[in-house]
């Protein structure tokens, strides 16, 4: 449970509603114009974990997943 | 802490809903390992509602609708669900769900999640006016609107203004009857909501505020309105959202206490033991941010409170649930985000941008306590005003968040 994890977007899913934003937006965005979320960045920390969870639950596409990295 | 003896072998969730499935996952999550039942009323795999009204109103095609939970993923949590068995009463002694099919579905812990209903109208003719709820729903209304180049709509609500906002245009002339001069002015605070009226303007609907409506007669192709101002207003079709109503009905006489919703405690409890509620069916008798009982009717809300209520069955726990409402809405491509509860008496405070343009924060209170915090497109923004709400924290804490928010993107600027 150290270290990162991976956060996976599908863009199939997800129709850009800025949920996740407004949770971590260091770590999402929604760009003006775009049908769909973009990662600013692919992983987060382990004491971010608790946050990801939420963002993740809270996603009404289920677009959002994570899993730990491959080491 | 226990709050019986009893082990609990047997969880039924009453409702396919998004608080019922996350109450499913707050189970597992916390440890509890014996048998869950979900009870879904509707024939339709759970799908994510909000997306109806919020994007496929503007779709083409047979309505897609997304799976809040495939097979796979019920099957790996070991649930079962049962769709088509609507709930009909519960037996508090003998631990029974019955549904309408005449199962007997036994608990020995029971989560209320069976949501809530909009509200409709009877037109002369005691035949229900459409409403927004279901797929089918959504159907009807984008073929009547296809069909007859107009739609009026009974209350403008988040949902009668998001129906707006995606069928006016040219192919469709959209009517919105409002007894208040300013709609949601309760959820976004006076100086957004009139941003929002203005967007409704600029983009042709037909606002007709302050005036109620007396009755309708007629039916599809031909309804005819009567107003409080006296007029009488002619339509082809009518949509209804004048809000919702908690599915507790099914409870009465139950021996749950219930006042338009199932009243719990803090932590999810209802007044009978082994009988919880969650998501927008439950009215919450205490909550930090919440200053009477109530029931939140958002997205988030039903997901986070459903997640808590499963957590405190399986932890045997009686942690308070203190999630800072939160809801979005999508109006001509704007997005609007808010955290909190917005009072009566609140001041308001733009702290980035200006009201008017297509970016903007306002922040709302009154003296030293800060209630909400409203977002056009400043999303990004949000986070530290919601870190301030989860702790319950003051006005001055929330300006400090403002003034770091701004500090950052002038350096930013400076920068860049």
């Amino acid at each position: 449970m150290t270290g990162q994890v991976e956060v996976l977007l599908d863009t199939n899913l997800c129709m850009a509603y800025g949920v996740c934003v407004t949770t971590m937006p260091d770590v999402f965005d929604t760009p003006a114009g775009s049908p769909v979320a973009v990662l600013r960045r692919d992983r987060v920390e382990a004491h971010d974990r608790d946050e990801l969870e939420e963002a993740i639950r809270a996603c009404p596409a289920q677009a959002l997943a994570m899993r730990e990295p491959p080491s | 802490m226990t709050t019986d003896g009893e082990l609990i072998k047997n969880v039924a969730i009453v409702g396919a809903s998004a608080a019922g499935l996350s109450a499913a996952d707050g189970l597992r999550e916390g440890g509890y390992g014996g048998k869950i039942i979900i009870l879904g009323d509707e024939q339709h795999e759970p799908y994510d509602r909000p997306t109806l009204s919020k994007k496929l109103l503007a779709s083409q095609g047979e309505p897609q609708l997304h799976a809040l939970r495939t097979r796979e993923r019920l099957e790996a949590a070991d649930v079962t669900l049962l769709l088509g068995h609507r709930a009909v009463g519960l037996d508090v002694d003998r631990h029974y769900v019955v549904t309408e099919n005449g199962d007997a579905v036994p608990w020995d812990a029971v989560i209320i999640a069976t949501g809530s209903r909009p509200r409709t109208l009877l037109t002369t003719e005691a035949e229900p006016l459409p409403v927004l709820r279901t797929p089918a729903d959504l159907t009807l209304l984008r073929q009547a609107a296809a069909r007859y180049g107009e739609v009026t709509l009974i209350g403008a609500g988040l949902i009668g203004l998001e129906v707006a906002a995606s069928l006016s245009g040219p192919q469709v002339k959209v009517t919105l009857i409002n007894d208040l001069e300013l709609p949601l002015r309760n959820v976004l605070g006076a100086p957004v909501a009139e941003q929002v009226r203005e967007l409704h303007r600029r983009h042709d609907v037909d606002l007709l505020l302050g005036v109620s409506v007396e009755s309708v007669s007629g039916g599809p192709g031909s309804y005819s309105v009567r107003l409080s101002n006296g007029s009488t207003h002619r339509t082809s079709f009518i949509l209804v959202g004048i809000g919702v109503d908690a599915n507790d009905d099914w409870l009465d006489g139950s021996g749950v206490a219930l006042d338009a919703g199932v009243l719990v405690d803090a932590t999810g409890r209802a007044n009978v033991p082994g009988v919880w509620a969650a998501g927008d069916v439950a009215r919450m008798l205490s909550h930090p941010l919440l200053p009477e009982s109530t029931r939140v009717e958002h997205w988030t809300h039903a997901i986070e409170h459903g997640r808590h209520v499963g957590l405190n069955v399986a932890r045997r726990s009686q942690v308070p649930f203190v999630g800072v409402p939160y809801f979005w809405t999508e109006q001509y491509g704007r997005r609007f985000h808010g955290y909190g509860r917005i009072r009566p008496d609140d001041t308001p405070l733009v702290v980035e941008g200006s009201l008017g343009d297509e970016e903007y924060l306002v922040l709302y209170g009154s003296g030293e306590e800060f209630h909400a915090v409203i977002s056009c497109e400043c999303v990004r923004s949000l986070r530290g005003y919601r870190k301030v709400l989860e702790r319950n924290g003051s006005w001055r804490e929330a300006l400090d968040v403002a003034s770091h928010t701004n500090l950052t993107r002038d350096v930013a600027l400076h920068t860049s």
